[in-house]
């Protein structure tokens, strides 16, 4: 090809990519004001969302399940419902179209930058020309054989433009530290405070032993899943008071009663030492505030004492059923999900899911609704555990060992598994047989990813544990 | 004339199961969770009857219990 036709060819490339990039803009432009409407008639906002949602899902795929949520409820005229608040809020404040919102501004700049360019190109301008052959990717001889042409044809002179480059102005965050005023006074009873600073320094291992050991079952907790403890725990107490237990009334088992009984002692107790360690630095405290905190703390204590030695009895007896846990993993020993999309929160998750398989813990025996994945795939029953919005699907053999397929939101986890039960079956199959035959290559595999598993969803504050 | 009869029964059922949505205020991602599918399974399974009836059944039952 000559010179000149192998240039015209680039430059057509070049225009048909720069037409795609300024469609792409376009579309995030109509998509931030699509989205930027005012919302007064919410009626009217949903309407244009649902009508333009093909533009917005073609630039945020990702947006998909909330689109068509808010659709089901429109289609159903349910829009008061405010799951379809919450799936509008999940769009708005997506990471890409928040980008999206903030940068509407430098998006038009674009537009008019890439218009300008289309248009210089289209016009064949000799200084587009010129600057675009010398960024094209041919040799520099081509390239001095082209600019000796046009050099030759025209004798104008070439200018040069600036671009304008926006640069985003930081904000800066100030935390702003709230200082108490100091009022130095004297401690009447030092005598009495020391007394108590003694024996609480006694049992302050004991305490802390105590709540690291149990810390898991606050670990990577929401808020939700912290107060539905602190309700159950309330009811507990308001029927035990009338001894009158009866957990069936409260929708638990047994097992769910010790863990929600001693989720709570460790709760308060992170509370009341925390607060009592500041009570003690304070000079102006009294001895009796410390001694009230103080005794508070070491009842909870008892009371974890005596749960920890029922729950340990229990755990000696669980220990028989542990899950040995093996991860699918495809032919180049990766697994099927990504660690790297996993937020701190996620591997908190995933940290207290592996602990459940630990204490051989299926959500499946325990009655829950969400357990058993239901789908074409036959072979094999395919479960699912859930610790709050992160799940696992796995398959379990007879003899307790679990096979992981996926980590995944509660959300996505039955889109993410089904692919994985269907298209990699030969896989699963594999695997079990693997773990069956106890075969040694497959052991030292497994053995190597786990270490690597754990390792990446270890978080900072795992020093709790 | 079964599928008359299936479609009318599809539409009550479905009534039912928005009226329950509503006033439960069930998310959706939840009770697709609870039936074992994706939310995105379950909005195209109420957009078009499909032929396994009994997973309308399920969610109503599902619901109720809700």
């Amino acid at each position: 090809m000559e010179p000149k036709e192998k240039y015209e060819q680039l430059i057509e490339e070049q225009l048909q990519e720069l037409k795609r990039e300024l469609d792409n803009y376009r579309a995030m432009i109509k998509s931030a004001e699509i989205l930027s409407m005012p919302k007064d008639d919410i009626q009217k906002y949903i309407s244009n969302l649902l009508e333009n949602q093909k533009t917005l899902l073609l630039l945020f795929p990702q947006l998909t399940s909330n689109v068509q949520i808010i659709n089901f409820f429109w289609e159903n005229n349910a829009l008061e419902l405010e799951q379809v608040t919450i799936a509008l809020n999940n769009i708005l404040t997506d990471e890409r179209v928040k980008d999206c919102l903030n940068n509407k501004e430098k998006y038009e700049l674009q537009v008019k930058k890439l218009e300008s360019e289309i248009k210089e190109l289209d016009e064949k301008s000799l200084t587009a020309k010129a600057s675009f052959i010398l960024k094209a990717s041919i040799s520099d001889e081509e390239k001095i054989s082209i600019l000796k042409e046009l050099a030759y044809e025209s004798c104008k002179n070439a200018t040069t433009k600036e671009e304008n480059i926006i640069k985003e102005k930081e904000k800066e965050s100030k935390e702003i530290e709230t200082l108490f005023p100091e009022e130095v006074t004297v401690n009447v009873n030092k005598e009495g405070l020391n007394k108590l600073k003694e024996e609480y320094l006694k049992l302050k291992d004991s305490i802390e032993s105590i709540i690291s050991k149990y810390y898991y079952l606050i670990n990577g907790k929401d808020e939700k899943y912290i107060n539905y403890n602190r309700e159950m725990a309330k009811a507990i107490k308001a029927q035990e008071s009338q001894d009158n237990l009866n957990l069936s009334t409260l929708g638990i088992d047994e097992f769910q009663y010790k863990d929600i009984s001693m989720t709570v002692l460790i709760l308060d107790m992170l509370e009341t030492k925390q607060e009592l360690e500041l009570q003690l630095d304070n000079p102006n405290t009294t001895l009796e505030d410390i001694s009230d905190y103080f005794n508070i703390l070491k009842e909870d204590y008892n009371k974890a004492i005596a749960l920890d030695s029922i729950l340990t009895e229990e755990k000696i007896e669980e220990e028989k059923t542990t899950n040995e846990i093996y991860f699918l993993l495809d032919e180049s020993n990766s697994p099927f999900f990504d660690m790297d999309k996993f937020s701190k929160d996620d591997k908190k998750r995933c940290q207290a899911l592996i602990e459940k398989f630990e204490k051989g813990v299926h959500d499946h025996e325990k009655g829950k609704k969400h357990t058993k994945f239901k789908s074409n795939y036959k072979k094999n029953n395919i479960y699912i555990n859930r610790s709050s919005n992160m799940c696992v699907s796995y398959i379990r053999t007879k003899d307790n060992k679990v096979l992981i397929l996926t980590f995944a939101d509660f959300k996505e986890v039955f889109d993410n598994t089904e692919p994985i039960a269907l298209n990699f079956d030969y896989l699963i199959d594999e695997a079990l047989a693997n773990i069956k035959n106890n075969n040694v290559t497959f052991l030292e595999t497994q053995k190597e990813f786990v270490e690597y598993f754990k390792e990446q969803i270890k978080t900072k504050g795992d020093e709790h544990k | 004339m079964i599928d008359e009869k299936l479609d009318s029964l599809f539409l009550n059922i479905k009534n039912d199961c928005m009226n329950l949505i509503r006033e439960k205020d069930v998310s959706l991602e939840e009770i697709s969770f609870a039936l074992g599918i994706s939310s995105r399974e379950f909005i195209s399974n109420f957009q078009t009857r499909i032929k396994d009836f009994s997973f309308y059944l399920e969610t109503y039952r599902i619901l109720m219990e809700w």
